[in-house]
């Protein structure tokens, strides 16, 4: 039942997960960003692209989170970036998963793109609290349709 | 449906972006490059040498040389090279001095981890080599390829029957 009160909570929930997980992919593209090179080689170790697309992901996957992170962060063109954000985690977790199972010490350059971060249990529990967070948000946004233009005029 | 548009939108834009700045930067990014070919069969670092696993094998029968596994300590405890020293990459800086204590500095040295794309390995012999040894060198994917070639290492099983009285 979308009574005020719920979808004003619901609301002010989807707002601090928004900021927190529009902080984390910002957090996580900007040293990207400027490593570029050394991202690449981290993309290398997930053995899992073909040659001719690691430096192309390289290059534009910090950028993507940046950019959704801000989206995220505003709360501009919400269905794209929600959607965009789940499939992102669901394919970091099972780029992890692939990886931990065939047992490769490898970095997760996930927040940097230092080779002293290795993939561990650890990082996919975080990646998957990361993703029930933005389910979440596909739940706000899809199902109960809550933007902030509706929010008051349903009230 | 919003999202169906939104969707190519946001990644119409993030190209525009991310290869815009790619060119701009003062080390651009080859879109395409042979990975595969510039790292196969070479060390990361031009600084340190790649150790063959015969070469390691025939120095590890001479007792002549003293390995570092640069994983991480679960990672050793699960199992190691026999004899090898527990130095993990991430924590060099704060335990390297209580390793290395003992080693004598024209000793040979192999460092190795686990994985062929895996430099923790080279990262830690060129930080050995910056501490003043100078026999200092680099196995390959040394954890699996030891262990394809079914030579010694200690497992926890083997180290308890090892500890018994």
């Amino acid at each position: 039942m979308n009574t005020p009160n719920s979808l004003k909570i619901h609301h002010i929930i989807s707002i601090i997960v928004r900021f927190i997980l529009g902080a984390i992919f910002i957090t996580a593209g900007i040293p990207k960003i400027l490593d570029t090179a050394s991202f690449a080689g981290v993309i290398y170790n997930y053995h899992l692209l073909p040659d001719m697309l690691i430096n192309i992901f390289a290059i534009a996957l910090p950028w993507l989170e940046v950019i959704i992170g801000c989206m995220l962060v505003i709360g501009f063109w919400m269905p794209g970036t929600v959607i965009l954000y789940n499939l992102l985690m669901i394919a970091f977790i099972g780029a992890l998963v692939f990886n931990i199972a065939r047992g490769l010490d490898i970095s997760c350059g996930c927040f940097s793109t230092d080779s002293g971060d290795l993939i561990d249990m650890g990082t996919i529990f975080r990646d998957i609290i990361i993703l029930i967070a933005s389910m979440y948000l596909i739940f706000v946004v899809f199902i109960k349709k809550i933007t902030s233009d509706n929010i008051f005029a349903k009230k | 449906m919003k999202a169906l548009w939104q969707i190519p939108a946001i990644l119409a834009i993030t190209a525009f972006i991310s290869l815009g700045y790619n060119q701009i930067r003062a080390k651009t990014l080859p879109l395409v490059c042979p990975w595969s070919e510039s790292i196969s069969g070479s060390s990361f670092s031009e600084y340190v040498s790649i150790v063959s696993i015969d070469e390691a094998a025939a120095l590890f029968s001479n007792n002549d040389v003293v390995f570092i596994d640069a994983r991480p300590e679960s990672h050793y405890d699960e199992g190691h090279i026999r004899g090898a020293l527990c130095l993990p990459w991430q924590q060099a800086e704060e335990k390297c001095f209580q390793i290395i204590e003992n080693i004598p500095p024209d000793k040979n040295i192999i460092t190795y981890c686990d994985g062929a794309t895996c430099d923790l390995c080279d990262k830690l012999a060129v930080f050995l080599c910056d501490l003043g040894f100078d026999q200092v060198q680099a196995l390959i994917n040394g954890w699996t390829v030891w262990n394809q070639n079914k030579l010694p290492v200690d497992l926890p099983e083997t180290q308890l029957i090892m500890t018994k009285p």
